[in-house]
């Protein structure tokens, strides 16, 4: 009953939308002058009224009930120069008016970008979301060449688990609460290296949303938060081309106009495997490792208002470690993903945009290894098809409805034997059907709310959940802005993953045994904009967690139950809570930010820790971040410093000894205290860079030199107990040391 | 004046911030002992195995110690103990052996171990600590065939001689003699309900020649290959039990194990972060974590088993 109460109201607010007075409308796209590229978040003003709006994810955009007359203009996107202009309206005029913005490279002016910030910012009503440009990242300092993940990792609310993990820890969530998109298509191990780089390739990175926390309906099937990477379509106007060289690979990505649009292809590769073989050959026990990625894209104009995408991703990581071939002992590991998708996306009316997408989606882990000829093997796939259709429906000058529809099937396939024999064994092919509806409700011309509904049927277990989510924003004075967010989320699959090594993960959907992850998020927050250059922001949250799951790893080592409740731990639940202060220096030679998180974060599981409350290890009392880059005419230096509270660890609280019950032979044992009781030294880190512009047989080109832990800090990374050594103290295993690496960037 | 204010205000944290983190940031080492969660030294420690047909067996009664203690006998040992086993009616007390600290042995005329019974131990020390624990003993369970299997067809290549054809015989029978990774071991049990079987194997020579020899092993490694070794908890639930070929390192004559465990053994072995045999801890967090013990006043296994067995020689390619 209540829920029909629920869609009854949105339902209504739709129809109050429609029924507003229809003056002028004016729409079209916003484009990047130089390439032709789409630039989503653009913000289009109308400076004598109180009208405007966003450009859609499509860099779509259309502003109704305009009043006739002339009107001044702006639009404006972040590091562009903004337009402007004046605009003639009569009543019911329909005027189609796409805009081309041009790069801030192209003329430095500082105010108008600042002018655009701003713009963006105040028409922004969202809590908790970050919006990066591929130019921030490639500013910040890195090991071996720009990461997308990693530099996440430098934001307040983000962690890292060590310093050879990109996953992200979001407030207080595991990697696998984070929901990662390329292109809208769900990526399920973005992850090169055992994850010490992401998948995504720096060039071929066009827009990054980050929602940290209270995600709006488009997005669902996560507990926590959501990465949203759009990849370039490709340059309209002139072949042109980026790549670069580092220690650990090279990449390429070329682009250009194809008729009436555009193709990319952009790859990358390691070349550690001929310095691999080189030391095999001196007679060196390393394994054989590469991995690589392409990105293709093309993107074709059919008519004004139709236009197709088709865009594919690959990548692969693969591992031969042929320890003794005469002895049959061998670890070989293959991962990664593959995904192909088509989009439609079409222009109904001037107010109705429609996007049409199929895409397939597949991630694949597949372990092989043998000791003393004995075959041990497991194997996993995820594959997601899915169909999708999403209207945005600018309804009013005060509304734009969104809406969707998405139907995925997927099928999960987990294996594995032991010695040749067959153990654990999933196959399954659950559907997930999904729909929402959103409101960007212009309540006053301070106040922004977004009301938002998302429904989903997952056929393992015949579920159906609601889930309404809002959204508040309200200019108290200007430069001063509070919101306030929340909403309800659910996470139907799960993530398996071990610590610190992300090659062999795979994903289970739950079935009808265990209820679906759920979590509440309540956001607030306050923004404060003093000037044009600084920007300030705290945000305070709390998530209620409750169904959740950890794989059990204390079950039989050959179990063939492929329940849920037989695979997990059930039955968790817990909360997060915290403040994030984020102060940023936005223009100038100097430019920067500084970011602090106090956070608290507790589990409870039935079976660990005998049922008590517990810090995860990524349980961090304080976690701050310095970023700052500094350009001098063809010289920019930058510096990241991190700093966090140490992490949790389970210390041991008494030695004691027992027999091996199997072999009767008497062994000394750690006892455990209280689980992750105990803290490592507190984790902090400097790295720092510099790059210098130059000439590269007439096209531009970076050189770079970087420090990775630039006063080689050794965190401490995990404590081992070693028990067979009456008088054996704990060994605490550090993380890396210094690092530097160097490389050259180019464009053509 | 915001503006200026805010500037002066950036600059100055950053100044601050680095300054501070830099001072923070001289050492990363502390001293061990600090690793270390609250002591939970003296803590009883129960250590007793009944293997259904076996007699009943001596017991261990231990205490724990400080995590950065030590480890010697003498502080391990509880002397002086009172230990009583019941089953059904009957009780049976345990002595200290005198020859052995920390061992306790049951009485002369102790009878074997009963499947399908519920026993229980109770020990109390000298100063008031007292321990309670119980275990449900498993029914017995049988080797029906002790096989070799071609590795690739799975086909049964040959069948081995079991305990109860040959006795002690089976080690030098011909049928046992088994070239070093030449087709796959395999024991077929009868049915059972048990949760959770374990096997061991056991090399019963003193001496006897190593076999795996792989170019990646250093002489260090090969000095700590050790005559005896115990899987994990298998469900098994085809009644197939596999030796894995990684388990054998020696040459000679071996014994094969295999337990039906009760519940308090399976939910030591699967939660024990020890029970690879490798005696090192885990990492941080969630492989680090305290074993179910299934004991009321401290800690340690009172469990059961039924056990039977294989023997067999395995002789160098």
């Amino acid at each position: 009953m209540r829920r029909s109460v629920v869609l009854l109201r949105l339902l209504f607010l739709v129809f109050i939308a429609y029924q507003e007075a229809n003056a002028a409308t004016l729409s079209g796209f916003v484009r990047d002058r130089e390439d032709g590229e789409n630039l989503p978040n653009a913000t289009i003003a109308f400076d004598d009224l109180t009208l405007g709006t966003l450009s859609n994810a499509d860099g779509y955009y259309a502003v109704q009930n305009i009043p006739a007359g002339r009107h001044a203009l702006t639009v404006s996107y972040v590091g562009y120069q903004a337009w402007r202009d004046t605009i003639e309206c009569v009543e019911e005029d329909q005027i189609r008016l796409d805009v081309e913005l041009r790069s801030e490279s192209i003329r430095i002016e500082e105010e108008t970008i600042v002018t655009a910030d701003r713009l963006q910012d105040e028409l922004r009503q969202q809590v908790s979301v970050t919006s990066l440009q591929a130019k921030t990242l490639e500013r910040l300092p890195s090991v071996g060449e720009p990461d997308l993940l990693r530099s996440l990792q430098l934001l307040p609310g983000v962690q890292s688990a060590s310093d050879i993990s990109s996953g992200l820890y979001v407030r207080g969530g595991g990697p696998d609460q984070t929901r990662i998109l390329l292109d809208q298509v769900p990526l399920y191990n973005p992850a090169h290296a055992f994850g010490f780089f992401s998948t995504f390739n720096p060039d071929a990175i066009k827009d990054i949303t980050f929602y940290k926390g209270a995600y709006p309906a488009q997005y669902g099937g996560n507990l926590g938060a959501v990465l949203d990477v759009q990849n370039k379509e490709g340059n309209r106007r002139r072949v042109s081309g980026r790549g670069g060289i580092s220690l650990i690979s090279g990449r390429l990505l070329t682009e250009g106009p194809l008729e009436n649009g555009s193709w990319l292809v952009a790859g990358r590769r390691t070349y550690l495997d001929p310095v691999l073989a080189a030391v095999r050959r001196t007679g060196v026990d390393v394994p054989d490792y590469y991995f690589y990625d392409f990105n293709v894209k093309v993107n074709r104009s059919l008519s004004d208002s139709d236009t197709m995408v088709l865009s594919a991703y690959w990548g692969r990581d693969r591992l031969d470690f042929a320890l003794d071939p005469d002895a049959e002992t061998y670890f070989n590991i293959l991962w990664g993903n593959r995904a192909v998708s088509g989009r439609w996306k079409r222009v109904f009316s001037p107010t109705l945009f429609g996007r049409f997408t199929a895409f397939f989606s597949e991630y694949e882990s597949d372990i092989a290894l043998s000791f003393f000829e004995t075959p041990i093997s497991f194997g996993n796939q995820v594959r997601d098809l899915t169909f999708g259709a999403d209207i945005d429906y600018f309804a009013s000058a005060r509304h734009t409805i969104k809406s969707g529809l998405q139907l995925s099937r997927y099928a999960f396939d987990f294996a594995s034997s032991f010695n040749r024999q067959s153990q654990f064994s999933l196959e399954t092919n659950p559907l997930l059907l999904s729909a929402y509806a959103q409101d960007d409700w212009q309540i006053t011309p301070l106040t922004d709310l977004r009301l938002g509904l998302r429904s989903s049927f997952f056929s393992e277990g015949n579920r159906t959940l609601l889930e309404p989510r809002f959204s508040l924003s309200r200019m108290l004075q200007p430069g001063w802005r509070a919101k306030l967010a929340g909403g309800l989320y659910h996470q139907y699959l799960q993530l398996v993953t071990s610590e610190g090594f992300s090659g062999g993960d795979f994903w289970v959907p739950l079935d009808e045994s265990v209820p679906p992850g759920r979590s509440w998020q309540l956001v607030a927050g306050l923004e404060w904009e003093p000037s044009q250059r600084y920007r300030m922001s705290t945000e305070a949250y709390y998530t209620d967690l409750d169904n959740l799951v950890v794989l059990d790893n204390d079950s039989v080592a050959d179990s063939d139950q492929t329940r849920s409740e037989n695979v997990f731990k059930t039955g968790g639940s817990g909360y997060a809570t915290g403040l994030e202060v984020f102060l940023e220096k936005r223009t100038g030679k100097l430019r920067g930010w500084l970011g602090y998180t106090l956070g608290w974060t507790r589990r409870t599981f039935p079976e660990i820790n005998e049922g008590r409350a517990f810090p995860p290890k990524y349980d961090r009392r304080h976690d701050a971040s310095l970023t700052a880059t500094y350009s001098l005419g063809k010289w920019i230096a930058s510096a990241s410093f991190v700093y966090g509270t140490g992490q949790a660890f389970t210390p041991a609280a008494a030695r004691y000894q027992l027999r091996d019950p199997a072999t009767g032979i008497f062994e000394d044992r750690a006892l455990p205290a209280a689980r992750n009781s105990g803290r490592l030294l507190p984790y902090h880190r400097l790295d720092t860079g510099v790059r210098r512009s130059l000439s590269l047989w007439g096209n531009d080109a970076e050189f770079y030199l970087q420090v990775f832990n630039a006063y080689s800090r050794r965190n401490e990374w995990f404590v081992q107990y070693d028990t067979e050594d009456p008088a054996t103290e704990p060994e605490v295993v550090k993380m890396l040391p210094i690092v530097p690496t160097f490389g050259l960037n180019f464009s053509f | 004046m915001k503006a200026s204010f805010l500037s002066h205000l950036v600059h100055h944290l950053a100044c601050a911030t680095a300054l501070c983190f830099l001072f923070v940031a001289c050492s990363a080492d502390r001293k061990p002992g600090e690793l270390f969660g609250p002591s939970e030294e003296g803590v009883l420690v129960i250590d007793a195995i009944l293997v259904v047909d076996q007699k009943l067996p001596d017991l261990f009664l231990k205490q724990t110690i400080a995590p950065g203690a030590q480890q010697t006998a003498n502080a391990l040992i509880v002397e002086d103990a009172q230990l009583v086993l019941r089953v059904g009616d009957s009780s049976y007390a345990y002595t200290p052996d005198p020859d052995s600290l920390g061992r306790y042995l049951p009485p002369a005329d102790a009878p074997t171990v009963l499947p399908a019974r519920v026993y229980t131990i109770e020990a109390s020390a000298p100063d008031g600590r007292t321990l309670r624990a119980q275990t449900t003993t498993p029914q017995r369970i049988e080797v029906q065939e002790f096989l070799i299997l071609d590795e690739e067809s799975l086909e049964v290549d040959s069948q081995l001689a079991l305990f109860s054809e040959l006795g002690e015989e089976v080690y030098e029978v011909q049928t046992n003699q088994v070239t070093y990774r030449e087709g796959l071991l395999e024991v077929r049990l009868s049915a059972s309900d048990v949760e959770a079987y374990q096997l061991a194997i056991f090399n019963l020579e003193e001496d006897s020649p190593l076999l795996i020899d792989a170019d990646f092993l250093e002489e260090d490694d090969l000095e700590e290959f050790d005559r005896s070794g115990a899987s994990p908890p298998l469900a098994i639930s085809d009644g197939n039990a596999r030796l894995p070929w990684f388990g054998i390192a020696f040459e000679g004559r071996h014994k094969f194990l295999i337990y039906a465990l009760d519940k308090n053994w399976y939910d030591f072995v699967r939660t024990d972060p020890d029970s690879d045999g490798g005696g090192g801890g885990g990492l941080v967090g969630e492989q680090f974590q305290r074993p179910v013990f299934n004991v009321d006043g401290g800690i340690g296994f009172f469990a059961s088993a039924a056990v039977d067995s294989v023997g067999f020689t395995v002789n160098a390619p």
